[in-house]
């Protein structure tokens, strides 16, 4: 058996310092105008916290008085909005077998924090109400629950790349036929933890948190089509992250007049391995504008690059992550 | 895995092991292993990483470390860094690469599916420590970091085996190394590789042991699975992993085969976040999934090597759903739980649990549930209580996780 499949992305949305939408993210992103950075120490002694928030939600939304929602952290709540968008506010998946690939780096991490913090004081007391939420599927597990699929669901970890592998994980899936569409969906939350973490790291780089996703399908013929996704060149003792964001490079096939999405952040030392790969003027990055966001970042990439060509910005769009010590990925979308 | 549109997914190919690789409290290796579960030993000791004076529950299969690390391909350096999970990884990997014998691998790009609940959690919790105790303190920290990335672990077996390509880290609890083998199974079946490292592992972590308690999940007595007074489980730790390839591959080089991976199936129990549902139900579908794709009936499958954690609520949801997927044949399927033996290893339940199923059909015997006194009236099926012999043609393994993340796997022996 030979199958050749066209992969559309159906829906996309986003979770960001920008606020609850893709929209709100692509406008801040294309107006170049930096979000306010909050600056904070949790103790006087502890080093200073720079960091984008996602802003409070206007009105609570329906959704959320779901009964797996009540007591989620802020990544859950984040994966179902960004998830919710790319359905077009369906919520119930029907009785097409929908898929759920969820991606990030840090998981439900103030639970952990929490937890952990209640075992040192007295295991004893450890509250049984927040173990479980620390467990790195839980978000992925009650946007399950919400969208009421019992079907495949993966929750997969890694590096600020990893929301391509999600899409190269869900190619696989409709093209098996295992599922007839697919949700890929990244989350993060924010958390002295991880932010104090990334401070230790060059870049001076700011945290931020939210969400992005995207709804897949093989069975649309209009819409956003992928296009490619090349291969996950792993990083390591052997390879460094030049060496992996030049792979990369290589194998994209750069349609004439594309838009990128890349995953710059304005420091002039990370940004070094992907400044000179693409030289073409119309160049976005997100992560200068709204922040570092772990496992999402590539996320916004692509709900970027969705917005684009949405808006008629071009006819095609790469996005290229190159992970901050896992792997560079890219990705060629077009609209179709 | 690179793709273009236009590009074909060809296949399906039999995917078949070649390598396995192994460690848990029974000790490092496949012949410890196989000695332990065909006799039914029970390789539960003290928890010694960390002080549980302050638990209800003090023992577990902690893995001794006694045995050094094999020769690897690793620096100094990165020898001297490694945890306590990646050790046990690094066990297990250097087994199954060893076992597979793939000289071949320089420049090729060979994916590495890993599966795990925590990782390096030890470390994660290390950093906790001493960021709450020195706030100011940065010596020493972004190593604890970069460590505790799971994808570092992956690394780090990359380099150790000389086995490099695109990394996928499935954390789906308790489900995490039969996904992380399942999905491998199926880049190969579909022709997106043509050979694939996967496998999982889990060390004995003070949160998630703390996690468990909390939940009270654990044993304050012997874990003893579908016994009808079971009261918990034991927690365990250990790695396991699997080299799959091509059929044609394999015996193309002459390779040792040591059963083929005939089956994958896997849903989500929408149920609760860490309860099953009473029936079975997400059971029921990955177990149906994995048989429909290997072509065989439940009546077929000589050994089922069960999630049987010896919790009250999974054994009796998952004896219901097996009772339900058996049907008519469920008198003569023979099953057991291997968790009285090692404890529950989490992440790396699934492989571990995947690599007990080869060796009972490469061995010729079906590894006893200990212990059990009475066993509980949902096993209409063939609970094995014994060590017994048996020829075995086709074994399945169950594995379910929080947040309903199911996994059944079905593993055929090679017949040309």
């Amino acid at each position: 058996m030979s199958v050749e499949v066209d992969v559309f992305i159906k829906g996309w949305g986003a979770v960001s310092p920008a606020g609850w939408s893709a929209g709100t993210l692509a406008d801040v992103v294309l107006e170049k105008n930096a979000l306010p950075v909050t600056e904070e120490r949790r103790v006087d002694a502890a080093p200073l916290r720079r960091f984008r928030a996602v802003p409070p939600m206007s009105a609570q939304p329906a959704w959320l008085r779901h009964a797996r929602l009540r007591r989620v952290s802020p990544a859950t709540r984040f994966a179902v909005s960004a998830a919710l968008e790319a359905l077009g506010g369906m919520v119930d998946a029907g009785s097409e077998p929908t898929g759920v690939i969820f991606t990030t780096m840090n998981g439900s991490v103030t639970f952990s924090r929490r937890f952990f913090a209640e075992v040192c004081e007295n295991p004893a007391l450890a509250s049984p109400i927040l173990f479980p939420e620390t467990v790195f599927n839980a978000p992925a597990s009650h946007l399950g629950a919400v969208l009421g699929t019992p079907a495949a669901n993966y929750t997969l970890i890694g590096d600020s790349a990893q929301f391509l592998r999600g899409l190269d994980v869900a190619v696989h899936w409709l093209a098996e036929g295992r599922v007839s569409q697919c949700l890929v969906v990244a989350a993060e939350e924010l958390d002295w933890l991880s932010t104090e973490a990334l401070h230790l790291f060059p870049g001076d780089r700011v945290a931020a948190e939210g969400a992005a996703a995207v709804w897949l399908s093989c069975g649309a013929s209009d819409g956003i089509r992928i296009d490619q996704i090349t291969g996950s060149i792993l990083m390591g003792h052997r390879t460094s992250r030049a060496a992996a964001a030049a792979k990369m490079r290589a194998q994209i096939d750069t349609p004439p007049a594309a838009v990128v999405c890349d995953s710059r952040c304005g420091s002039s030392i990370l940004d070094a391995d992907e400044e000179h790969l693409w030289p073409a003027s119309s160049v976005h990055s997100p992560a200068r504008w709204l922040g570092e966001g772990f496992g999402v970042s590539a996320g916004w990439q692509t709900v970027l690059a969705c917005e684009l060509l949405h808006r008629g910005a071009a006819d095609s769009a790469v996005i290229s992550a190159i992970g901050h010590g896992q792997q560079a990925i890219g990705a060629v979308l077009a609209q179709s | 895995m690179a793709w273009r549109r236009g590009d074909k997914f060809n296949g399906p190919h039999r995917v078949v092991i070649t390598g396995a690789g192994i460690v848990t409290s029974m000790g490092h290796g496949w012949e410890v292993n196989a000695g332990g579960f065909r006799s039914g030993r029970v390789a539960l000791r003290p928890v010694t990483v960390f002080d549980t004076s302050r638990q209800r529950v003090h023992s577990g299969g902690e893995v001794v470390m006694d045995a050094p690390l094999p020769e690897t391909r690793l620096t100094g350096r990165q020898l001297g860094r490694l945890d306590r999970a990646t050790t046990l990884l690094l066990h297990a990997g250097m087994e199954a690469a060893r076992q597979a014998a793939w000289h071949d691998t320089e420049g090729e790009s060979i994916p590495i599916s890993l599966g795990t609940s925590a990782g390096a959690m030890a470390l994660g919790e290390k950093y906790f420590r001493s960021k709450s105790c020195h706030p100011a303190q940065k010596k020493a920290l972004a190593g604890l970091v970069t460590g505790y990335l799971p994808h570092t672990q992956a690394q780090l077996l990359a380099d150790a085996t000389g086995i490099s390509g695109p990394v996928s880290i499935i954390a789906n609890a308790c489900a995490s190394g039969a996904n992380a083998i399942g999905h491998a199974f199926h880049l190969v079946k579909w022709g997106r590789a043509r050979r694939a490292f996967c496998g999982g592992y889990d060390a004995i972590a003070e949160l998630v042991f703390a996690g468990f308690d909390s939940l009270q999940a654990l044993s304050t007595t012997t874990p003893r699975p579908f016994d009808a007074t079971r009261d918990g489980l034991a927690l365990g730790e250990g790695a396991a992993m699997l080299t799959l390839e091509r059929l044609d591959d394999a015996l193309a080089r002459g390779a040792t085969i040591l059963g083929e991976a005939a089956g994958y199936g896997a849903s989500t129990d929408l149920h609760h976040l860490t309860q099953p549902h009473p029936q079975g139900d997400a059971a029921l579908r990955s177990m149906t999934e994995a048989c429909a794709e290997a072509g065989v009936q439940p009546g077929e499958i000589g050994y089922l090597n069960s999630h049987g954690t010896g919790t009250p609520l999974n054994d009796a949801a998952e004896g219901l759903a097996i009772q339900r997927w058996a049907g008519d044949a469920v008198a003569r399927v023979r099953v057991s739980s291997t968790k009285g033996s090692i404890g529950h290893l989490l992440g790396g339940a699934g492989a571990v649990e995947a690599v007990i199923c080869l060796m009972a059909m490469r061995g010729g015997w079906l590894p006893p549930n200990v212990p059990v006194a009475q066993p509980d009236p949902v096993c209409t099926f063939d609970l094995v209580q014994s060590p017994r012999d048996a020829q075995l043609d086709c074994t399945l393994t169950n594995s379910f996780g929080f947040g309903g993340a199911n996994a059944t796997l079905v593993f055929r022996r090679y017949k040309a």
